[in-house]
C-alpha cells in the first residue's frame, strides 16, 4: 500500500513518515485489489497484537547468511531494473511512432525525405509556415521533392508572400534534377507564363520531359497541349493516349480531363456513360473540376439517370473548393429547390460565393435577389453594384436590369437616358429583353426622341427571338396604328405568339380582339378562354373582362356569383373598374347579398382612383342616401369631380343639382352648361333635359325649335323621356305645329319600350283614330299595357271598353274590375263610371249607397256629371 | 501508388477511398484558396463539433474501506463514477479531482456515450513511477483521441489513445 499523501510505500503500521496514517475511511480503486493487497491492508488496519515474545538470537555464523542473501539480491534487482528500462526504451519508442515524432527525429537529424513529409502534414493542417520550413530544409539539400513543394508554397503564397519568380527557381532545380512534378510545375509556369515569359514550347518540353518519366501530372499536361494544339498541331489522339496514361495512374486531373474527351467526342466516339466514369473517379479523389463535372451530369442526366440531389452533393463538394461554377449552380438548385430543400437564403449564400470570385451571372442573381428582395433584404444600391459588376464583365441581363434601374430611378435618380445607353449595350448583344426595352423607349420618347420605327424594328427583333412582352407590344402597335399601318391581324398574329407564351396581357388583348371579332372571327367562347387564361395569371384587366362575360352571359352561362368573384379578384388587386362593378353588384344585390355599405365601400375605392365612374356612383350614393347619409353636398363634391374628368353621365347629373339647387345654389346657367358639356357628347339624358330648359326658357332664352332638336337627338338614341315628351309636343301643338302622326310615332317609340303614359297617350289616338286610323282593339291593347302598369287613366278607359264591348268583348264585371282600380287611385273618371256601374247594378251587386260614395268623390274632383247624378239620387 | 494525406482535423490518415472525407472524423477537406486561418477555423469547428458529441464519459471504479462489522478491509462497492463530457477535456489534460489509490498496472474499463450511443472500452495502465494516491485525468489529443491519465500535474502515466469516434454498437 502506498500513502495517499506523498505517494511513498506505507509501512507495516500504515503510518508514513510524511505524517500519513492509512485510515480506515473509503478509497476508491480503479481495479479491484488483489487478496495480497488486502491482506495487507487489513495487517496495516488490525487493532496490533500483544507484543510477541522475542525471537531467539540467531547464531552468529548465521549473519553473514543475510549479507549474502542481500549480495545475491542486487544482481536480480538490477536485471528487473534492465528489463523495465528495455520494456520503457520499446514503449518509448512505440509511442514516438505512433505520435509522428520518429518523423520528426528523423527531420531535425536531417532526412530530407522526413522533413519533405513534415512538411506536408503540416501544409495538410493548414500550417503553411511550418511547411514551407520543412520544405525548405529539404530543399536547400536540394531534395527535389522539396524544390518543387518549395516552389509550390512560392506559387500559391502558403506560407509566405507570393513570388512566382521564386517558385520558378525551385521549380527549375527541382526539374533539372529530374524530379517529373518539379518539370510538370516548371512547365505550368511557361504556360501560363507566371514568373517567366509565356510560351508554349518551353512548357511543352518540360511537360514532355515530365510525361516520359510517367508523371501522371506531366502526362495530363501534354495532354492539354495536344487537345489544344498549343505549342504542336492539334492530335486529339495524342491528347486522348495522354489523359489515358495520367489517369490509369489514378491522376485526378488526368482522369477528369478523359472525361471531357468522352463527353465532347474529342478522338473518341461521344460516350457520356464513359464520361462520367471518368468525372466520378476523378470526383471522388476531390477535385473540383471532376466534382463540378459530375454534378453537371447528374444535374441535365447525360450519361446517368438524373438526379438532383446527387448534383447537389457533388456541386457542394466543387463549391466548398471554390468552384464558381459549381456555387452558381448549387444556388440555382436552391432556388429551385431541385435535389435540396428550397432555400432563397442558401440560394443567395452559395450565389455569393460565386459572385465574390466574379462570376457574372452569379453577380446578375444576386443583384436581382437584392433588387427583389429573395433571400435578403431589398437594397437597390447592393443590387446595382452587383449589376454594374456584372455589366461591366459584359453579362447582358445585368446591362438591361441596369437600364431598368435607371428607368425606375431605383437606388440611382431616375436617368432615362443612361437606362437607353444600358438597354442599347444589351440590345446590340441580341438580348431579346434589352432589344424590348429600347423599344419601349423609343415607343414612348423616354431618353430618346420617340420614334416609333426605331420602336417597331427593336420589338420586331426581340420578338423574333420569342420575346413575349415584344411580341404583345407590336400587337398593341397593330392594333392602335402607331407606327405601322393599323392591322387587326397581325395584331392578333402578334398577341397569339405572345399568348401562347404565357403573357398575361397578350392573353387579356386577345380576348378582347375575339370579344369585339377583330381581326378573327367573333367568339365569346374564344374571348372567355383567353381571359381565363389571363385571369388565372392574376391579370387584374382580364379577370374585370371574365366578371363581365359571366355577368353579361357572354360565352359562359351567365352567373352573378361567378361576376362577382372575378369583379372581387381584380378589385382586390385595386382595378378601379371592377371596383366599381363590384359596388354595382353590391347596390343592386346581384350574385352578392345587397349591400349598400358595401356598394359604397367598393364605389369609394374606386373613386379615390380617381374613376369617374366611381366618383359618379358614389355621388349617386350621397344623393340618395343609399349606404350612407344622405349628403347633397358630397354627392356634387363626387359628381364634380367625375365631371370634371369628363363623365357626360356626372356633368348631367351635376346639371340636375345646379337646376334644382341641390347641394349647390341653384343656377340655370350652370346647369345649362353642365348639361350641354355631357349633351355635346351625345348623352341623352342631358339632351332631354337641355331640351326641357330650352322648351321652359330656363337659363337660356325659350326656343322650342332648339328644344325640339335636342329631343329630338335625346329621342333617336331611343331615350323614352325625348320621345314621350315629343309625341305629346306633337299632340297637343302648343309648342310646334300639331302633327298626330309625328305623335303616334314618337309615342309608339316610347310605348314600345314600355313607357306607360307613352302606352296609354298611343291607346288614345288609336281610339280616337287621331294620326292613325281608328282600331279599338289597339287601343285595348296598349291600355292594357298602360293599365297593367297602374296607369289610372288606362285602367279608367279600359274599363269604359269592357263596358261598351269595343276592342273587346262587352263585359260588366271586367269594366268595374278597371273602374275600380282606377278609382282607388283618385281617378276621376274611374270614381264617377264606378259610381254608375253601382247605380245601375251593373257588373256589381246594385247600391245606392257605393254609387253615391263614388259619385260624390269624382264630383268633389269637379266631374260635372257626377255632381248631377249625385243630385239626382240624393233628390 | 496512393498517397495517404493526414486529416487537417484530426491527423489521421485519409485514404483516396474515402477522401476527401476523414475515415475517421468525417471532415471533408475543404481547400480554402488563400486562406490558411479559415481553413483552421473550419478543422477546428470539425473538431469541436465532434468533441461535442462526446459525453458521461466514466471508469467502472471500486470502493474498498474498513467494515466495522466484519473488522476487515473489504470491497463495499462497486459503480461507475461520472467523470466529464468531451469539451471539458479538449486540449488540455482534464484533472477530474477524484483520487484512486492503485500501485500496479491494472485495466481501465472505461465508458462513453458518443452521438447518442453508449461505448465501453479497456485499456491498460500503468500507474506513475511512484505509486499512490491519484488523480485521474482525461484529455481529448490532437488525433481526436482520448487519453486517460493517472497521477497529477506533475508527474503522470497515461493510456494508449482511445479513438473514441465510433458509431452504434460496442468500442473496441
Amino acid at each position: 500500500m502506498n500513502c495517499a499523501k506523498c505517494g511513498g510505500v506505507l509501512p507495516a503500521d500504515g503510518k508514513c513518515s510524511c505524517g500519513y496514517q492509512l485510515k480506515k475511511e473509503r478509497t476508491w480503486f480503479l481495479a479491484p485489489l488483489t487478496a495480497e493487497q488486502l491482506a495487507q491492508a487489513n495487517r496495516m488496519l488490525q487493532p496490533p497484537a500483544p507484543n510477541p515474545a522475542p525471537p531467539p538470537a540467531p547464531p552468529r555464523n548465521e549473519d553473514s547468511a543475510p549479507r549474502r542473501q542481500d549480495a545475491k539480491k542486487a544482481p536480480r534487482l538490477s536485471t528487473r531494473a534492465l528489463v523495465l528500462a528495455a520494456l520503457a526504451v520499446v514503449l518509448t519508442g512505440a509511442l514516438l511512432i505512433w505520435g509522428g515524432a520518429f518523423t520528426q527525429i528523423m527531420a531535425r537529424t536531417g532526412s530530407p525525405g522526413a522533413q519533405v513529409r513534415l512538411g506536408d502534414r503540416c501544409r495538410a493542417r493548414g500550417d503553411y509556415q511550418q511547411a514551407v520550413e520543412w520544405y525548405r530544409m529539404a530543399a536547400v539539400q536540394e531534395d527535389g521533392d522539396g524544390q518543387n513543394k518549395l516552389g509550390e508554397m512560392y506559387e500559391n503564397g502558403y506560407g509566405l508572400e507570393q513570388d512566382h519568380q521564386d517558385a520558378l527557381k525551385w521549380y527549375r532545380l527541382s526539374a533539372e534534377q529530374g524530379n517529373g512534378w518539379g518539370q510538370s510545375n516548371l512547365g505550368a509556369m511557361y504556360y501560363r507564363g507566371r514568373g517567366t515569359q509565356q510560351s508554349y514550347e518551353e512548357a511543352l518540353k518540360w511537360f514532355r520531359l515530365s510525361a516520359e518519366q510517367e508523371n501522371p501530372a506531366g502526362q495530363s499536361w501534354l495532354g492539354i497541349m495536344y487537345q489544344n494544339g498549343y505549342g504542336l498541331e492539334q492530335d486529339y489522339q495524342e491528347a486522348l493516349k495522354w489523359f489515358q496514361l495520367s489517369a490509369d495512374q489514378e491522376y485526378s486531373k488526368g482522369q477528369n480531363s478523359l472525361g471531357v474527351m468522352y463527353q465532347r467526342g474529342l478522338g473518341v466516339e461521344q460516350n457520356d456513360e464513359i464520361a462520367v466514369k471518368w468525372y466520378r473517379l476523378a470526383a471522388k479523389q476531390g477535385y473540383e473540376l471532376g466534382q463540378r463535372n459530375l454534378a453537371w451530369m447528374y444535374e441535365n442526366g447525360r450519361g446517368i439517370e438524373q438526379d438532383y440531389a446527387q448534383a447537389a452533393k457533388w456541386y457542394r463538394l466543387a463549391a466548398e473548393q471554390g468552384n464558381a461554377f459549381a456555387q452558381n449552380r448549387l444556388g440555382a438548385l436552391y432556388w429551385n429547390g431541385q435535389g435540396v430543400t428550397q432555400s432563397d437564403e442558401d440560394a443567395v449564400q452559395w450565389y455569393r460565393l460565386a459572385a465574390e470570385q466574379g462570376d457574372a451571372q452569379a453577380q446578375y442573381i444576386l443583384g436581382w435577389a437584392y433588387e427583389n428582395s429573395r433571400g435578403l433584404e431589398q437594397n437597390f444600391e447592393e443590387a446595382l453594384n452587383w449589376y454594374r459588376l456584372s455589366a461591366a464583365q459584359g453579362n447582358v441581363q445585368a446591362q438591361g436590369a441596369l437600364g431598368t434601374m435607371y428607368h425606375n430611378g431605383r437606388g440611382v435618380v431616375q436617368d432615362n437616358p443612361e437606362a437607353v445607353e444600358w438597354y442599347r449595350l444589351a440590345a446590340g448583344q441580341g438580348d431579346a429583353y434589352g432589344q424590348c426595352s429600347l423599344g419601349v423607349m423609343y415607343c414612348n420618347g423616354w431618353g430618346v426622341e420617340q420614334d416609333l420605327k426605331q420602336a417597331e424594328a427593336w420589338f420586331l427583333l426581340a420578338a423574333e427571338q420569342e420575346h413575349a412582352s415584344a411580341q404583345y407590344n407590336l400587337g398593341v402597335m397593330y392594333e392602335n396604328g402607331r407606327g405601322v399601318e393599323q392591322s387587326y391581324e397581325e395584331a392578333v398574329k402578334w398577341y397569339h405568339l405572345a399568348a401562347e407564351q404565357g403573357d398575361s396581357a397578350a392573353q387579356r388583348s386577345l380576348g378582347q380582339m375575339y370579344e369585339n371579332g377583330r381581326g378573327v372571327a367573333q367568339s365569346d367562347e374564344e374571348a372567355v378562354k383567353w381571359y381565363r387564361l389571363a385571369a388565372e395569371q392574376e391579370n387584374a384587366r382580364a379577370q374585370y373582362n371574365l366578371g363581365m362575360m359571366y355577368e353579361n352571359g357572354r360565352g359562359v352561362e351567365q352567373s352573378y356569383e361567378e361576376a362577382v368573384k372575378w369583379y372581387r379578384l381584380a378589385a382586390e388587386q385595386g382595378d378601379s373598374a371592377a371596383q366599381c362593378n363590384l359596388g354595382w353588384m353590391y347596390a343592386n344585390g346581384r350574385g352578392v347579398e345587397q349591400d349598400d355599405e358595401e356598394a359604397v365601400k367598393w364605389y369609394r375605392l374606386a373613386a379615390e382612383q380617381e374613376n369617374a365612374r366611381g366618383q359618379r356612383s358614389l355621388g349617386w350614393m350621397y344623393e340618395n342616401g343609399r349606404g350612407v347619409e344622405q349628403n347633397d353636398e358630397e354627392a356634387v363634391k363626387w359628381y364634380r369631380l367625375a365631371a370634371e374628368q369628363g363623365d357626360s353621365a356626372a356633368q348631367c347629373s351635376l346639371g340636375v343639382m345646379y337646376a334644382n339647387g341641390r347641394g349647390v345654389t341653384q343656377n340655370d346657367e350652370e346647369a345649362i352648361q353642365w348639361y350641354r358639356l355631357a349633351a355635346d357628347q351625345s348623352y341623352s339624358d342631358a339632351q332631354c333635359n337641355l331640351g326641357w330648359m330650352y322648351g321652359n326658357g330656363r337659363g337660356v332664352e325659350q326656343s322650342y325649335e332648339e328644344a325640339v332638336k335636342w329631343y329630338c337627338l335625346a329621342a333617336e338614341q331611343g331615350n323614352i323621356r325625348a320621345q314621350r315628351t315629343l309625341g305629346r309636343m306633337y299632340a297637343d301643338g302648343q309648342a310646334i305645329e300639331q302633327d298626330y302622326e309625328e305623335a303616334v310615332k314618337w309615342y309608339r317609340l316610347a310605348a314600345e319600350q314600355g313607357d306607360s303614359n307613352a302606352q296609354f297617350n298611343l291607346g288614345w289616338l288609336y281610339h280616337t283614330g287621331w294620326g292613325a286610323e281608328q282600331n279599338y282593339a289597339e287601343a285595348v291593347k296598349w291600355y292594357r299595357l298602360a293599365a297593367e302598369q297602374e296607369n289610372a287613366q288606362a285602367q279608367g278607359l279600359l274599363g269604359t271598353m269592357y263596358e261598351q264591348g269595343q276592342g273587346v268583348e262587352q263585359n260588366d264585371k271586367s269594366a268595374v274590375k278597371w273602374y275600380r282600380l282606377a278609382a282607388e287611385q283618385g281617378d276621376i273618371n274611374g270614381q264617377y263610371y264606378l259610381g254608375r256601374m253601382y247605380e245601375r247594378g251593373a257588373g256589381v251587386r246594385k247600391s245606392a249607397k257605393e254609387a253615391v260614395k263614388w259619385y260624390r268623390l269624382a264630383a268633389e274632383q269637379g266631374h260635372p256629371k257626377a255632381q248631377e247624378a249625385l243630385d239626382h239620387l240624393e233628390s | 501508388m496512393e498517397e495517404k494525406i493526414p486529416c487537417a482535423c484530426c491527423g489521421h490518415p485519409v485514404s483516396g477511398e474515402s477522401w476527401p472525407m476523414c475515415g475517421y472524423c468525417g471532415y471533408v477537406h475543404v481547400a480554402v484558396v488563400g486562406s490558411a486561418t479559415r481553413y483552421d477555423r473550419l478543422a477546428q469547428e470539425h473538431r469541436t463539433e465532434v468533441i461535442s458529441r462526446l459525453t458521461g464519459i466514466s471508469v467502472l471504479a471500486y470502493q474498498y474501506g474498513w467494515s466495522e462489522g466484519e473488522q476487515r478491509y473489504k470491497l463495499l462497492d462497486k459503480r461507475e463514477l461520472a467523470l466529464a463530457d468531451g469539451p471539458a477535456c479538449d486540449g488540455d489534460v482534464f484533472w477530474t479531482g477524484q483520487r484512486f489509490g492503485q500501485t500496479s498496472p491494472f485495466s481501465l474499463e472505461l465508458s462513453y456515450t458518443y452521438d447518442g450511443s453508449r461505448q465501453r472500452v479497456t485499456r491498460s495502465l500503468q500507474p506513475p513511477a511512484c505509486a499512490g494516491y491519484w488523480d485521474l485525468g482525461l484529455e481529448i489529443n490532437s488525433h481526436l483521441e482520448l487519453v486517460v491519465h493517472l497521477g497529477d500535474k506533475q508527474s503522470s502515466s497515461k493510456s494508449q489513445p482511445i479513438p473514441f469516434i465510433q458509431k452504434g454498437g460496442e468500442a473496441d
